[in-house]
């Protein structure tokens, strides 16, 4: 049976896939996207589809998209806009106070701050400026194919001059800055600079999200870094709520690559990727059809493209070794709650449109949490970030009559310790309901219903071992050049013609599309060479 | 009796299963270390035990050769990606010799493969493997297994030992093929014979329990008067292979799982072993992609020759020299005494490693107190010196 023919065939509808299918055609290559699942969007549409949630999406929040893709892509001309340019960062405290760090007016977040410590206050845009220098050097090698330890290519030689060019013109302060605080935690970093706890929890928050890491984890300050590499916000590092939520996204994504002419099949699970002496010789699907192509782009997690679609017989053993030794249990967890009434955090319904509500009011509190995660345990107060954004967005379920509340969990464990997944969903969900019923007296009252998202959940609806946000985790020792593991950093794989181009490559995971396309364009440049 | 001379080692050092014969035979008490054990070096007189394998037979311990059991439905495949050389063409009951690389196509050690049945193996080798199997087997139905203790390990060699093998009821053993592997009755129970060996001589491998090793001992010595049997220490071995052309791996190379500089490891070609990496096979095999990068680029930069070496002081660790250029060095050398040849294995640069071509070698000598010195014109040769026809016979 034949599955067609295709220059490009793209495994996996993420993100990361669409982007890598959009260039691609728009490169004028023949491209099919093949995702498993009937629904596009990998982990970010992820949700409860029933009950009222009507697929109410997990990645509410973009932080990182690039903005050069938005333009190169065309996004907004296929439908993508915002409903909120750049969100508020308000931290929820225990008793009912509120920290504001507002997205567009840097003298409401001066005032907010300063009732708790004016020097913060006057801190806080000197440390943002500080490491937005330092973010926007690293930021242009997010776009980049990392090099290799090889130094034989002259590209390669010049990228390394390019990074060194790079920390040369922060110039020997901010170098030296650099220098010291990317391997370092965040925890100690922020207790150098400020004293207010709800701050330092705020920051310490964003510095852990995503990965299985507390404040005091190595190298917590990098995954901070990266953060505040994302602009497409007003404020550096600061989220975006997309009109009509991820799914809305991704239906730009997916329409940009449909107009360049891709192809996109739902329900198109691959089965292998056909080897032929070291070269991609076509896929087979899980239906038994065959596709011919000579290039596949996937955006499957790392293990599951080499070590499953390939076979790891057909690779290196050490190779497989370096995979299946790259980290990444998944750590956070989604809940949503269908409420009967606006929630009173002490915000009126259109600030809490526009607001990313945090609750990790102290450094010690997040790190807490790190520890039971460790252990296989739910803390009793789970670290989270909440939106709700139909709110702001008349475009997503959920309305002020009936909102949606969205929450991601930090530090989640994998496993529960001596208990199974249910018992690890029940805990998401009651944690998360007395958690808020805290910090929004009467919530508990109006839920109409409850569901959660584990990372074993997301493991099984993505295929993504581990069901890790980031694929992988992207600490120091998994990121750029390391990244998924040593020998495969570059996009491509031992597999002539086969390449990465999801979240466990550089620079991870995220709504950022910038993996999917570092990757398509490192496959049409090997390409071009090879005519 | 001592567990071993270097007191420092004390009881660390376990004797061989074959420990309780061969320690009252050491006449001059002369032990080295070998993977944990203690092994004889000579017994009374390295020439009269290397002669003993060149012209009758002789017994050498080769129990603390690390020995791995592969088995399962999967095993052929596992094997297969990680030898270079193609094992589902290896018959049960016979045997293949050959390297296994890492990634980057380094030799990570050679050694023998035994398939004993369909579905199951038996690897040999020097240096340890278990961590190395236990990543190849990653994503294969295989079970692995060391298997090191229990079974003792007998080297009978030389041009009399199917004659020995005949006198102590093995005379189907002596049939054996060149390279092949079979189990027979032996003495009440099983014995496992390969017709393998390490001297380039005509010989067998004899394998049993550890617990039954005495009785094998002692059935074979019964027979040794008749045939000139002698057993044999590590000393007179070394001049055996080196006479047979054999890479020893910590000599001739560094293993590339434990090599402290890439430099010091070696890929299969430039080792000699080009002929046992098949690029043809349909598998994949651990190394594949970076051995063919090195062949498309020309093959190694280094390889290893065997050297004519004028005059008769072995030439240990000399310098070799193009000219005034310093082309490589010597690995292993020693007189041999069935070639009356004063012979080497050496590494050299590849543009000097064509037969014919003569190189100088600096040798440096032990002369009573000081340090002698000759240069001496070194020949590269095939490195295979002694290779009688009777060894396949």
């Amino acid at each position: 049976m034949s599955g067609g023919t295709y220059e490009v065939a793209v495994i996996g509808g993420g993100h990361n896939g669409l982007v890598a299918a959009a260039l691609a055609a728009r490169a004028g290559r023949s491209v099919v996207v093949l995702e498993a699942a009937e629904r596009l969007g990998g982990m970010a549409t992820l949700g409860p589809a029933g009950e009222g949630f009507d697929s109410a999406g997990a990645a509410h929040l973009l932080d990182g998209l690039s903005p050069a893709l938005v333009r190169t892509l065309e996004l907004e001309r296929h439908g993508l806009a915002f409903a909120v340019a750049t969100m508020d960062d308000v931290a929820l405290l225990p008793g009912g106070e509120l920290l504001v760090v507002s997205g567009s007016d840097p003298e409401a977040t001066r005032r907010s701050l300063g009732r708790f410590s004016p020097r913060d206050a006057e801190r806080l845009p000197l440390f943002e400026a500080r490491l937005g220098r330092l973010s926007a050097a690293l930021a242009p090698f997010l776009d980049r194919t990392p090099p290799s330890l090889r130094f034989q290519a002259w590209s390669e030689r010049l990228e390394y001059l390019r990074l060194g060019w790079a920390m040369r013109r922060l110039g020997r302060r901010d170098m030296r800055d650099l220098l010291r605080i990317i391997g370092m935690n965040s925890f100690d970093l922020v207790e150098e600079v400020f004293e207010t706890d709800a701050l330092k929890g705020l920051i310490g928050f964003d510095s852990v999200l995503g990965n299985r890491f507390g404040p005091r984890s190595p190298n917590t300050v990098y995954t901070l870094l990266q953060r505040k590499a994302g602009t497409l916000a007003g404020r550096r590092g600061a989220s975006l709520l997309p009109r009509g939520g991820p799914r809305a996204l991704i239906e730009a994504l997916a329409s940009s690559a449909r107009a360049a002419g891709a192809e996109i099949r739902t329900g198109a699970r691959v089965a292998e990727i056909l080897v032929d002496n070291g070269r991609v010789n076509g896929l087979v699907l899980a239906d038994g059809s065959e596709l011919d192509c000579r290039t596949v782009l996937s955006s499957a997690h790392p293990r599951t493209t080499l070590l499953e679609l390939v076979g790891a017989g057909r690779l290196d053993a050490d190779l497989v070794r370096g995979l299946r030794h790259a980290r990444g249990e998944g750590g956070t967890a989604k809940v949503w709650l269908r409420l009967g009434a606006v929630p009173d955090f002490g915000l009126a319904a259109s600030a809490l449109g526009r607001s990313r509500l945090v609750f990790a009011p102290d450094l010690g509190f997040l790190e807490r949490g790190h520890d039971c995660a460790k252990y296989g345990e739910l803390a009793e107060r789970p670290a989270m970030e909440i939106v709700l954004p139909g709110l702001a967005d008349s475009h997503q379920l959920g309305s002020e009559s009936q909102p949606i509340l969205s929450a991601t969990l930090a530090n989640v464990p994998y496993r529960l310790r001596n208990r199974d997944e249910a018992a690890l969903k029940r805990a998401l969900i009651e944690h998360t309901t007395a958690t808020l019923s805290e910090l929004a007296p009467g919530l508990a009252e109006t839920i109409e219903a409850a569901e959660a998202l584990t990372p074993r959940e997301v493991e099984a609806a993505t295929g993504a071992p581990g069901g890790h946000w980031h694929h992988l985790e992207t600490g120091l020792d998994q990121t750029y050049l390391l990244r998924p593991a040593p020998g495969l950093a570059q996009y491509a794989t031992p597999i002539q013609g086969l390449w990465l181009c999801g979240a466990g490559s550089h620079p991870g995971g995220g709504v950022t599309g910038r993996p999917g396309a570092n990757a398509a364009r490192a496959a049409l440049a090997a390409a071009r060479a090879r005519r | 009796m001592p567990e071993s001379l270097d007191p420092g080692a004390g009881a660390m050092l376990q004797p061989t299963p074959f420990h309780e014969r061969t320690a009252a035979l050491n006449l001059v008490n002369a032990w080295e270390r070998w993977q944990g054990h203690t092994t004889v070096s000579t017994f009374l007189s390295p020439d009269d035990e290397y002669f003993a394998t060149r012209t009758a037979a002789s017994l050498y311990d080769v129990s603390p050769m690390l020995k791995y059991r592969i088995a399962g439905p999967g095993a052929e495949a596992m094997l297969d990606r990680m030898f270079t050389r193609d094992v589902t063409k290896l018959k049960p009951g016979r045997v293949l010799y050959g390297p296994w690389c890492d990634g980057r196509g380094r030799v990570i050690e050679e050694g023998t493969l035994f398939r004993e049945s369909a579905d199951s193996f038996r690897l040999n080798a020097a240096e340890p493997q278990l961590h190395w199997l236990e990543d190849c087997a990653y994503g294969f139905e295989v079970a692995v297994e060391e298997v090191t203790g229990a079974i003792a390990g007998l080297a009978l060699q030389g041009p009399l030992s199917k004659r020995v093998l005949e006198d102590v009821g093995l005379a189907a053993a002596a049939r054996l093929p060149f390279f092949g592997l079979g189990r027979f009755a032996f003495e009440g129970g099983e014995i496992e014979v390969s017709r393998t060996g390490y001297t380039g001589d005509l010989g067998f491998e004899l394998w049993i329990e550890a617990e039954r090793a005495l009785t094998l001992w002692d059935r074979l010595m019964a027979v040794a008067e008749r045939h000139y049997l002698r057993p044999m220490g590590s000393a007179a071995l070394d001049v055996l292979r080196l006479e047979a052309g054999h890479v020893l791996v910590n000599v001739e190379y560094v293993g590339a799982g434990h090599a402290l500089r890439a430099s010091q490891t070696r890929t299969p070609e430039a080792l000699g072993l080009g002929w046992a990496v098949n690029f043809a096979k349909p598998g994949y095999f651990n190394g594949r992609s970076a051995l063919l990068a090195e062949r498309e680029a020309g093959g190694p930069k280094r390889r290893l020759v065997g050297l004519d070496v004028e005059g008769r002081k072995p030439a240990h660790g000399a310098w070799l020299y193009a000219g005034r250029r310093e082309v490589g060095q010597v690995t292993s050398a020693c007189w041999s005494p069935v070639l009356k040849r004063n012979i080497a294995l050496a590494t050299v640069e590849a543009r000097y490693a064509t037969p014919g071509r003569k190189l100088n070698a600096e040798i440096y000598y032990v002369k009573e107190v000081t340090q002698g010195r000759v240069d001496a014109v070194a020949t590269v040769v095939e490195p295979r010196f002694y290779a009688p026809a009777h060894r396949r016979e």
